[in-house]
């Protein structure tokens, strides 16, 4: 037989053994896919975590935690205003004046404080402009930094603990009461309410957070969740 | 040839030439095999790099897909702005100026003395030692007396207590911390111990210098004018005077209603 009367429509053998490769191929691939885009993109992958690298080693742990300064001591106007402020060289300096002032670690808080020139701290919680967001309202209605920071008090360098996309805002604005506290609790960072006897620690939770929900007369869900909540 | 291959509707293959089977391919080509093999294990690397990202904290800027309207060429508090040699977009206030409901119209209220002319013929502070009209109102009237001292408690916890201790005598955490480290040698302690807020001497200040204090600071102690309000500086002011009090008082002057939180 000559090559040229073999042109024939013929598959060759091994493809018999493709068809079930290629159905894995298939059924695995379409689970993959989802699986990348859910997790790959969700904002627990690409924006959680986030800790840039600060011009000064300053540790949350050592000064908020072993040291027990109050949040509000450095971010003194969380309360007052929409901003939380970052502190100015000249709140350090009402300590590092006197303490290890010639530290290597200090040293760009010294100059800043020699020349005037503010330390260039890098954000680490940043929200699209376009998103509205006031630290007053919350922290004066009893939402604990903890709810949204995280345990600051045991971080060295502060990370982004919580998504802040839309969908985690609504969550708590739909069912604010997992979160409520007294207002003289917001900066404790182990806070748990007191629970009766018998109770659970969830049970107890939204127990108190009903009781604050009705005594800081927080909006209601349809407020709470209306566009211009947030888009203003 | 495979059973049924002679059938005539396959005429079209089998033909006059017949059909050659091709026997030498019988399993998947070795690149097909290696393909799929090459394939499944990359197919991980995207997975193991979403599980690194999910447990870990990284020092990479967040990844934005559809940037939008995330960054608008405006300035929010405390950003930055090239423009300006000291970047700050928020700028310091030009000496002198005064921001609206913030003229200093009583120098009691603001600073606690006023300037008067020495002898000498210098100007020297002279502290008041009575508090403001507005907020002396306020103690003088019992329910809004228990609320300006909770605020002052609340506020010299945030505030002072870190040096002065939650009792005012001066034993706080920061003070228990620097005193070892000072104790300890190590470089670059100056550490003078926070005053006792309790003792004589500071019971015979004015309530006026208490209140300069907390404004200007007083030898190794910084200012904190910038972290809290006047009216919460006297609020302040009050409860140091009621620590000082509650710290010399007497068992008769606890009310006879309240006597068994005594026991
Ligand atoms: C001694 C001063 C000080 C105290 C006390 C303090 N902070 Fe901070 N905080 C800073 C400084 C300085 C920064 C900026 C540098 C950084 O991000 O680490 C900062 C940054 C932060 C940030 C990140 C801000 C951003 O850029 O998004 C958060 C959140 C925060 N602090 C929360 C807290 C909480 C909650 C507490 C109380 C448990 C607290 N801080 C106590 C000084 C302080
Ligand atoms: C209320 C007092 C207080 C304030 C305010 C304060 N610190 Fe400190 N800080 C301390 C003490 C006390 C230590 C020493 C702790 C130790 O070494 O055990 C310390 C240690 C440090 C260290 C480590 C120094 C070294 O050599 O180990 C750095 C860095 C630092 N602070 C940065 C800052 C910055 C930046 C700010 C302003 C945002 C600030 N601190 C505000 C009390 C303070
Ligand atoms: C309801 C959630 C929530 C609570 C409660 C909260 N924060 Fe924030 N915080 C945020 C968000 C969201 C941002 C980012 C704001 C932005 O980019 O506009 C932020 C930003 C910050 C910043 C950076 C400066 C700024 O305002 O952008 C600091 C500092 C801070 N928070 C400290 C605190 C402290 C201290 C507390 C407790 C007293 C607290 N936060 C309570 C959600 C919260
Ligand atoms: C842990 C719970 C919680 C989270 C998370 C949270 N909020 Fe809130 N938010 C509240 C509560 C409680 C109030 C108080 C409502 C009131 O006073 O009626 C509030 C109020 C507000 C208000 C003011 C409403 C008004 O007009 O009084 C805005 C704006 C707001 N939230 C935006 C946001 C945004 C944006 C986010 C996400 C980045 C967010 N919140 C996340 C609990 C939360
Ligand atoms: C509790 C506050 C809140 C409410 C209420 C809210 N949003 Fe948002 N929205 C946000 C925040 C925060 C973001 C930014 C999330 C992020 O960083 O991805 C956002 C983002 C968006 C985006 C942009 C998405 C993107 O990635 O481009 C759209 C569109 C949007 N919101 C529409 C709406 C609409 C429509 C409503 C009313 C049904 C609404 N929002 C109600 C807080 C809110
Ligand atoms: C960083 C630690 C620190 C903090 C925080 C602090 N102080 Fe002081 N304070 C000192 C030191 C140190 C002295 C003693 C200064 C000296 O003798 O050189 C002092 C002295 C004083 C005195 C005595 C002044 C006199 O008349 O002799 C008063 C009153 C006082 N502080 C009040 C306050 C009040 C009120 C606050 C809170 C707003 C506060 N301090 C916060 C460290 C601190």
């Amino acid at each position: 037989m000559n090559a040229s009367k073999r042109k024939r429509f013929l598959f060759p053998r091994w493809v018999n053994f493709a068809l079930p490769v290629l159905i894995v191929a298939v059924l695995g691939g379409g689970l993959y896919a989802p699986t990348l885009v859910t997790f790959g993109f969700s904002s627990s992958t690409i924006d959680v975590g986030y800790a840039p690298i600060q011009p000064v080693a300053y540790s949350h742990a050592l000064h908020a935690g072993e040291l027990g300064i109050d949040c509000r001591y450095c971010h003194s106007s969380v309360e007052n205003a929409g901003f939380a402020a970052i502190p100015t060289t000249q709140v350090c300096m009402g300590c590092h004046t006197s303490v290890r002032n010639v530290s290597e670690k200090l040293k760009p808080v010294q100059e800043s404080w020699e020349t005037g020139k503010p330390i260039e701290w890098v954000k680490v919680h940043d929200l699209p402009d376009y998103a509205f967001f006031n630290h007053s309202a919350h922290v004066n209605s009893g939402v604990g930094c903890v709810s949204c920071h995280g345990r600051v008090d045991t971080m060295e360098v502060v990370y982004q603990a919580e998504r802040l996309s839309m969908s985690w805002c609504i969550d708590c604005h739909r069912n604010p009461e997992k979160h409520l506290r007294p207002r003289d609790q917001v900066t404790n960072m182990q806070y748990k309410p007191e629970a009766k006897e018998g109770e659970s620690e969830l049970a107890a939770q939204l127990r108190v957070g009903k009781e604050i929900k009705e005594k800081y007369k927080i909006h209601d869900e349809a407020y709470m969740t209306s566009c211009s909540t947030c888009h203003r | 040839m495979p059973a049924g291959a002679d059938q005539p509707k396959f005429d079209y293959i089998n033909g006059p030439a017949g059909v050659l089977e091709d026997f030498r391919l019988r399993k998947l080509p070795p690149i097909v095999i290696y393909v799929a093999i090459v394939g499944a294990v990359l197919s991980w690397i995207p997975l193991a790099l979403i599980f690194r990202a999910r447990y870990n904290t990284s020092t990479e800027p967040r990844i934005h897909f559809f940037q939008d309207m995330d960054n608008q060429t405006k300035f929010r508090p405390q950003d930055d702005n090239p423009l300006f040699a000291d970047n700050r977009a928020m700028r310091p206030a030009v000496a002198g100026a005064v921001a609206r409901g913030q003229l200093n119209e009583d120098d009691h209220f603001v600073n606690g003395y006023s300037l008067v002319t020495a002898s000498n013929g210098s100007q020297e502070p002279q502290f008041f030692n009575r508090f403001p009209q507005s907020v002396q109102a306020q103690l003088d009237d019992p329910a809004t007396a228990q609320a300006l001292l909770l605020r002052g408690q609340n506020r010299f916890n945030i505030y002072c207590a870190a040096c002065h201790g939650q009792d005012g005598q001066g034993k706080g955490p920061i003070h228990l911390r620097a005193d070892e480290l000072t104790r300890n040698g190590v470089q670059g302690m100056q550490w003078v111990a926070p005053s006792n807020l309790v003792d004589q001497d500071r019971r015979n200040r004015p309530d006026g210098h208490i209140y300069n204090t907390i404004t200007n600071g007083i030898r190794n102690m910084g200012s904190y004018a910038s972290q809290i309000a006047p009216a919460d500086r006297w609020a302040i002011v009050a409860y140091v005077r009621t620590l000082q009090f509650a710290q010399s008082a007497k068992p008769e002057a606890v009310p006879a209603d309240k006597q068994d939180v005594l026991k």
